[in-house]
C-alpha cells in the first residue's frame, strides 16, 4: 500500500471517531457534565452611582440554543463601615474599617429579550439600559464636628468601638494627663487615692544622656482598676482637639453594589456575567 | 519498511478500539441538583423598608418542617413566610428545616423610611413676591398608614393653606416667598403613629431684577451671601443666602472672580508658632456663585503653617491666582489650578521679601505679610510688622536671588510705612485706596497716586482677641462697590471685642458710603465675618 494512501486513510478512519465522540464523549467516562449555559459578558462604564439615580450598564449574550427565558441585573450589597476616633490629648487614634453583607444577590431588574438585539458585528444580543438604586442607599459621614452632639455619636458609634479607643488611649497617656482628666477636671477620684495607683521609677533622660529622671507609671497591678475609672472620663474631653477646635472623630457608612448581568437560557440553565463593583454616594 | 507498514496498521487497530470502547457508553447531560436546603427574599420595592412585606420564597428541596427566625424576635412555621420588619437594620435570617437536620442564614438590610422632598418654579430664576414655587415629596408608604404634613415655610410666605405661622397641611403645597435669600422650608411627616425625621431643603430666592452680591465669611460658619439692593425696599426683605459650604478655619481674604468665590483660608493657625512645622491646615479653595460645587485649588494639611495661604488676590486679566505666606514671600499659580498639595518643591516663590531693593529698607527678615493686590502692572504688597506699609514693584523690580546693598529700590516705592496694613483695597474710579490698621484698629482712606491718608473712615480702636496682642487680625479684607460715577459702599468684615456692650463694637458687616455723606453703618449685623468680597456680575 502506498504509504501516503495509508496516512490518508488513517487521518479519515481517525476523525470519523473523533467526530462520532463530539456527541458520545469519553470524557463523561471521568466528569460529569450539565447542561450548557449562554455567555455573559457585562460592562458598566462607571464605578459610582448617586443614590437614587440609574446606572447604565452594557451587556452581551448569546447560548447555542438562542433561547433565552430571563434576562436581568442582579446585584448584592455590601456595606462599608469606617470609624476613626482621635485622641485631642495626643496623636492616638483608634481606626476600625469593616464590610459587611448588607443584602444577598437578588434580582433588580428584569429586561425582555429581543431578535433585533442581534449584533452581527459582536456575534451576540446586545442589551444597552439602566439598573436603578434606591435612593435609600445614600452614604452617610460625620467628620470632625465642631458640636458634640452624644446622641449622634452613639448612634454611629458602636460601643465596642468607643471601649477600644478607651482601651487604647488610657495605654498612651502619662501621669500629667490622666492627673488632668480623672482628678482636675473630672473629679472621678481624689488626688490621693490617684496617686495609690502610681509608682514611681527612675528612667534615662531623653534629652540628656546619661541622666536619669523620676517619672511616675502605672502600677501593673492597678491598671485594670485606674482603666475602669478612666472609663467615666466623659468621651468628648478626650477627643476634643483644642488647637483645631473640633471633635476628633470620623464616620462614613457607604453602600456598594456587586453587580452581575444574568441570563437564563432555553434549557432553564443559569449563567451570570463576572461581577462588577459600584459605589453608591 | 515492512516493520514500518506493521506498526502504522497496529497503531489504526488500537486506535479504532479504543475509540469504540470509548463511546460505547452515551454522554449524561445532569441535571445538577441546587442546594437541598436554600431560601430568597423578595419585597414589592427596590427599597427594603420598614413596613414593607419581605417575601420569603423557601427553595427547599429537603424536609417537612420549617422554622424561620427573622432576626428581629419574629419566627414563623409557614413554608413560604411573608414578614415586615418595624426598625431599620442588618437582620440574619435563618431557615432551620426538619428540627434543625439542615439550617441556612441570609443577611437582610432593612432601611428607614426618608421622605424626599424637592421643588420646581415655572420660572427660571425664583424671585421674591412672585414666583410661585411647588413642593413635592416623595414618600414610600408600605402599610397604607394614614400621613399627615406639616410644611413650615419662612415668615412672609403666602400660598393656599397657610395659615398665619407659616405652617400648610397640604400635601403639595403651592407658595410664593415674601423675602430674598435662602428660605429654609421644613417638613415634618407623621405616618401612622409615627413621627419622620423633619426633612429641610434650602429654596434660594432672588430680588426681582439681577444686583450685586456680597459673600462673606462667617467665623466657624458657613460662606454666606447677600444681595446689594440700592432700591428702596424694606431691609427685612433682603434676608443672606446660605451657600451651604463652610468658610474655613481663618478666611482671610476672598475674591470673585467669573462664576467661582475664591477663599484663601490661612487653616488653624496665623500667629507666631514655635512649631510651625507639621501645623499646617490651609487651603485656597473655590465654590460657585451659585453654590453648586465646591473645589480645592490647594492645600497645606500637615505642612509648614508659616506657609499656608495668608491674603489672595486674583488677577483675573492674567488668570493668575497670587497668595502671600505668614511672612516670606507671595506666590502665584494659574486660577485653572485644582487638587494641588503645597510644597516648597511643587511651588515656586513669585517673589521673597529679601528678591527686592526694599529688603534692608523697609522690609526685613520674617516681616509679616498683609493683602497683596495689582494696580495696573504694579505690585501691591502690604506688611503689618516691624517693617511696614505698602510696598509697591513690578515684575522687572523682582530679582529672583537676594538683593545686594547695590540693588535699587523699587521705583513706585513703599507708601504707608508707619501703618502696619492688613486689610487693602483699591477704588480706582475715585483714584483712593482704603487701609485697616492693626496697629491702632482704624480704617483710612487714601491718596492713590501719593499714598498719603486723607481720611480717618472709621475708628473702633478694638477688636476680639483673636492673635493676641501682637497679631491681631483686626479688619483682614474689605471690598468696594463703586459705579462709574464713583458712588457706592466700601464693606468690611469687623469682629468686636468679646463680652462688650458698646453699640458700635458689636460684630457685623459695615459699610461706609464712598461720597462720606453717610456715617459707617452695619449692612449687616451680629454677624462674626472674616472676609468679604463682591461679585460685581449681576445676578
Amino acid at each position: 500500500m502506498n504509504s501516503k494512501l495509508k496516512y490518508l486513510l488513517g487521518v479519515i478512519i481517525g476523525s470519523a471517531f473523533l467526530v462520532s465522540c463530539e456527541i458520545n464523549d469519553p470524557v463523561t467516562d471521568l466528569v460529569r457534565t450539565g447542561k450548557l449555559a449562554a455567555n455573559v459578558y457585562m460592562e458598566i462604564p462607571t464605578g459610582n452611582v448617586t443614590a437614587g439615580d440609574s446606572v447604565d450598564f452594557h451587556a452581551e449574550y448569546w447560548s447555542v440554543d438562542n433561547k433565552f427565558n430571563s434576562l436581568a441585573i442582579w446585584y448584592s450589597i455590601n456595606t462599608n463601615l469606617s470609624y476613626t476616633i482621635s485622641s485631642g490629648l495626643n496623636d492616638y487614634m483608634y481606626k476600625l474599617d469593616s464590610t459587611e453583607l448588607a443584602r444577598e444577590l437578588q434580582e433588580i431588574e428584569d429586561y425582555e429579550h429581543k431578535d433585533s438585539n442581534y449584533s452581527t458585528e459582536k456575534k451576540a444580543y446586545i442589551i444597552d439600559d439602566k439598573f436603578p438604586v434606591s435612593y435609600t442607599l445614600a452614604g452617610t459621614e460625620l467628620k470632625n464636628p465642631i458640636v458634640y452632639d452624644e446622641s449622634i455619636v452613639l448612634q454611629l458609634f458602636p460601643a465596642s468601638v468607643i471601649e477600644q479607643f478607651y482601651n487604647g488611649v488610657f495605654e498612651t497617656l502619662n501621669y500629667d494627663q490622666l492627673n488632668d482628666l480623672m482628678v482636675i477636671n473630672n473629679n472621678i477620684v481624689d488626688s490621693a487615692a490617684f496617686e495609690t495607683y502610681f509608682e514611681t521609677i527612675q528612667v534615662e533622660d531623653p534629652d540628656n544622656e546619661g541622666e536619669f529622671i523620676d517619672v511616675k507609671v502605672i502600677k501593673d497591678e492597678s491598671k485594670s482598676d485606674l482603666l475602669k475609672l478612666f472609663k467615666e472620663v466623659p468621651f468628648e474631653d478626650l477627643i476634643y482637639n483644642a488647637s483645631k477646635q473640633y471633635y476628633g472623630l470620623f464616620y462614613q457608612r457607604i453602600y456598594k453594589l456587586n453587580v452581575k448581568f444574568r441570563v437564563v437560557n432555553g434549557n432553564d440553565v443559569e449563567n451570570f456575567s463576572t461581577e462588577k463593583t459600584i459605589t453608591v454616594n | 519498511m515492512r516493520k514500518y507498514n506493521i506498526l502504522i496498521f497496529t497503531l489504526f487497530i488500537l486506535i479504532t478500539t479504543v475509540s469504540y470502547y470509548g463511546c460505547e457508553k452515551d454522554l449524561n447531560i445532569e441535571e445538577f441538583a441546587p442546594k437541598p436546603v436554600d431560601f430568597r427574599y423578595a419585597s414589592s420595592s427596590l427599597h427594603y423598608v420598614i413596613g414593607e412585606e419581605i417575601s420569603f420564597i423557601n427553595e427547599s428541596t429537603v424536609g417537612s418542617s420549617w422554622e424561620w427566625h427573622f432576626g428581629d424576635g419574629s419566627t414563623s412555621t409557614e413554608r413560604d413566610p411573608v414578614h415586615k420588619y418595624s426598625v431599620p437594620g442588618t437582620y440574619k435570617v435563618k431557615l432551620i428545616v426538619d428540627g434543625g437536620k439542615y439550617e441556612v442564614t441570609k443577611t437582610l438590610m432593612i432601611s428607614e423610611i426618608v421622605p424626599i422632598v424637592t421643588f420646581k418654579s415655572t420660572d427660571s430664576v425664583i424671585v421674591y413676591d412672585k414666583s410661585e414655587v411647588s413642593f413635592y415629596v416623595k414618600l414610600l408608604n408600605p402599610e397604607n398608614l394614614t400621613i399627615t404634613y406639616d410644611w413650615i415655610f419662612p415668615e412672609r410666605t403666602s400660598g393656599e393653606g397657610i395659615d398665619e405661622n407659616g405652617h400648610s397641611s397640604l400635601e403639595s403645597p403651592k407658595v410664593v416667598f415674601g423675602t430674598i435669600g435662602s428660605q429654609i422650608v421644613t417638613l415634618k411627616i407623621k405616618m401612622g403613629e409615627k413621627q419622620l425625621p423633619p426633612t429641610r431643603v434650602n429654596v434660594r430666592v432672588n430680588y426681582n431684577k439681577p444686583v450685586k452680591t456680597l459673600y462673606y465669611t462667617i467665623k466657624g460658619g458657613n460662606l454666606m451671601a447677600r444681595k446689594i439692593i440700592s432700591d428702596d425696599i424694606d431691609p427685612a426683605i433682603n434676608k443672606p443666602f446660605d451657600i451651604g459650604y463652610r468658610s474655613g478655619k481663618h478666611p482671610l481674604t476672598m475674591q470673585v472672580a467669573g462664576d467661582w468665590v475664591y477663599i484663601f483660608d490661612a487653616g488653624t493657625k496665623f500667629a507666631y508658632s514655635a512649631h510651625p512645622e507639621g501645623e499646617g491646615d490651609g487651603e485656597i479653595f473655590v465654590i460657585s456663585t451659585d453654590g453648586s460645587k465646591r473645589e480645592t485649588v490647594v492645600e497645606n494639611y500637615g505642612g509648614n503653617t508659616n506657609l499656608d495661604f495668608y491674603y489672595g488676590y486674583i488677577d483675573e486679566k492674567e488668570d493668575l491666582i497670587y497668595w502671600t505666606d505668614r511672612r516670606e514671600g507671595i506666590f502665584r499659580v494659574a486660577t485653572s489650578t485644582r487638587n494641588r498639595k503645597f510644597s516648597l518643591e511643587s511651588f515656586n516663590y513669585f517673589v521673597r521679601n529679601n528678591w527686592l531693593g526694599y529688603y534692608g529698607n523697609g522690609i526685613g527678615w520674617g516681616n509679616t505679610n498683609g493683602q497683596i493686590l495689582k494696580v495696573g502692572d504694579t505690585y501691591w504688597w502690604a506688611k503689618h510688622s516691624s517693617g511696614s506699609g505698602i510696598f509697591r514693584f513690578v515684575e522687572s523690580d523682582i530679582k529672583g536671588e537676594p538683593v545686594t546693598p547695590e540693588d535699587p529700590i523699587p521705583a513706585a516705592g513703599a507708601i504707608v510705612t508707619s501703618n502696619q496694613v492688613r486689610g487693602l483695597v483699591v477704588d480706582e474710579v475715585n483714584q483712593v485706596f482704603y487701609i485697616a490698621t492693626q496697629e491702632n484698629f482704624r480704617i483710612y482712606r487714601c491718596d492713590l497716586v501719593t499714598g498719603k491718608k486723607l481720611k480717618l473712615i472709621a475708628k473702633p480702636g478694638d477688636c476680639d482677641s483673636e492673635g493676641g496682642d501682637n497679631e491681631r487680625l483686626f479688619v483682614t479684607s474689605m471690598a468696594i462697590d463703586v459705579d462709574e460715577n464713583g458712588n457706592g459702599y466700601l464693606y468690611w468684615a469687623y469682629r468686636g471685642p468679646e463680652n462688650n456692650d458698646d453699640p458700635n463694637l458689636k460684630s457685623g458687616i459695615k459699610r461706609y458710603k464712598l461720597d462720606d455723606s453717610e456715617p459707617v453703618e452695619y449692612f449687616i449685623k451680629d454677624v462674626e465675618a472674616y472676609s468679604v468680597a463682591i461679585d460685581n456680575t449681576l445676578r
